[in-house]
């Protein structure tokens, strides 16, 4: 850059002599008036925008912030949106329905309050909602396998899912079942099982003790003597219980269940089968021994 | 400029007060005539203020504002001396003395030839208009944007559009006649 400037020419004599004698200047009118234009074209600019109106000064954010609303409530809506329908919600949506269509369970319904007559309903119950479940819904074959043994055990649901709940509530429990999908998938599903395995094991001598009046549910269940269609319906069960994926905590109830019907060694292949295919699962306390 | 573009009244203020007088004497000096150096003067301020929006520093402002003056003074010379305004040209011979004269003789009448210019001929003042205005105006302008603009070779070159070795060459020659004619002042 200073070898450019070097290599202008120059001569500091005549320069000064020209900027000392050349001293004329715009006259003050002339000042005035090129100000005033500069005064006139911003006011004019101001004014026009000023007359623009609302909707022309609005008009652009008001595109933007409509686009962005619209594009905002469509990214939700469309992340909201229902996939297919999980096994479980199917099951929940089937159950109310089936339970009262299903002329078995309004038999089971019935015999509540007549608990002589519940050891020949139960089963009734456990055999005919299955069948009637199949009509009742013309969901897909999966769905529908999944709904009969939900059918069968909709009483203990409520109970089962209670103790489930209150396992799942763990944060480990939760972090576990937020890593593994497969096994949340079918909450509703699993802790009907664990109510299912117990359910023709149940002593029936408490049923014989049974006390005339009010009946709960647990008495109704208690109730069930099994039965060669019970049996059968149970063989039926454990079939689809390996078909259908169970929960860890469902999976571990069962397991609970087989401990306090004193089948250790059923147990113990259970843990272990459940060890190999939830190796990441945090296992209670009473498990580890 | 930039300033006054979103609004700044008080910026074109400041920007004016600083080219005023440069500006002024360049066209005043370029031209000869007072009369027209503020009319075009006007235009030349008119032609900021309506540019405004399109203003983008690509350039020192000096440069910007002497360009717009150059073009202006270039449209003048087209309307009312032709053969003046070839004279800017880029191709201009400025180094053939048989052109330079021949550019000479189609100056304006200079300010001297007036009986009141003869007066004022007597000043210091009014030898230094004299000599600028024996320039040929390619040489004249130069030397003008050289000095009342503070440009560089370079920044001469863009905005009279030439080349750089031409603009160098035409200072040169315009500094040599103003030392012959103003000789006896330096």
């Amino acid at each position: 850059m200073s070898e450019l400037l070097q290599d202008s020419p120059r001569d500091p004599q005549v320069s000064r002599l020209y900027r000392e004698f050349s001293t004329a200047e715009p006259s003050a009118a002339l000042d005035q008036r090129v100000l005033a234009a500069a005064r006139t074209a911003l006011a004019d600019r101001s004014k026009s925008v000023r007359s623009q109106g609302w909707w022309q000064r609005w008009r652009t954010p008001l595109a933007l912030t409509t686009t962005l609303a619209l594009s905002l409530t469509l990214a939700l809506l469309h992340e909201r949106q229902p996939g297919p329908v999980p096994v479980e919600r199917a099951v929940d949506r089937q159950l109310p329905d089936v339970r009262r269509d299903a002329p078995g369970t309004k038999a089971v319904e019935q015999a509540k309050p007549e608990l002589p007559a519940a050891p020949a309903a139960a089963p009734a119950a456990a055999t005919v909602a299955i069948p009637a479940a199949a009509p009742a819904n013309s969901q897909p074959e999966t769905k529908a396998r999944v709904a009969r043994p939900s059918l069968a055990v909709g009483e203990h649901d409520a109970r089962a899912g209670s103790q489930v709940a209150a396992e799942q509530a763990s944060p480990v429990v939760a972090d576990y079942q937020a890593r593994s999908a497969a096994p949340a998938a079918a909450p509703a599903v699993a802790p009907a099982e664990a109510k299912r395995e117990s359910l023709p094991a149940s002593p029936a001598a408490k049923s014989k003790g049974g006390v005339a009046g009010a009946v709960d549910e647990a008495r109704l269940d208690n109730a069930v003597t099994p039965t060669p269609a019970m049996r059968e319906s149970a063989a039926a069960l454990g079939k689809l219980r390996a078909e259908v994926p169970r929960s860890p905590a469902a999976w571990l109830e069962e397991i609970r269940a087989l401990m306090r019907e004193g089948k250790a060694e059923e147990a113990a292949r259970q843990l272990r089968e459940f060890r190999r295919t939830h190796p990441d699962y945090p296992l209670p306390e009473e498990f580890r021994q | 400029m930039l300033a006054y573009r979103t609004g700044d009244a008080d910026a074109f203020t400041t920007l004016y007060s600083r080219y005023r007088g440069s500006l002024y004497r360049y066209l005043t000096q370029h031209c000869g005539n007072a009369a027209l150096a503020e009319e075009l003067y006007q235009d030349v301020w008119i032609k900021v203020v309506n540019a405004r929006t399109d203003y983008e520093p690509l350039a020192r402002f000096s440069t910007w504002i002497f360009r717009i003056a150059h073009n202006r003074l270039i449209d003048h010379y087209r309307k009312h001396a032709p053969q003046l305004a070839a004279s800017f040209a880029p191709q201009a011979t400025d180094d053939d003395p048989d052109a330079l004269d021949d550019l000479i003789d189609s100056l304006p009448a200079p300010l001297h030839e007036t009986p009141h210019a003869l007066l004022e001929r007597r000043t210091t003042a009014e030898r230094i208009s004299l000599a600028l205005a024996d320039l040929p105006p390619a040489q004249r302008e130069v030397f003008l944007l050289a000095e009342e603009g503070g440009l560089t070779l370079e920044e001469i070159a863009a905005a009279t559009e030439t080349g750089r070795e031409t603009t160098k060459s035409r200072l040169r020659y315009a500094l040599g006649k103003l030392r012959h004619s103003l000789q006896d002042l330096l």
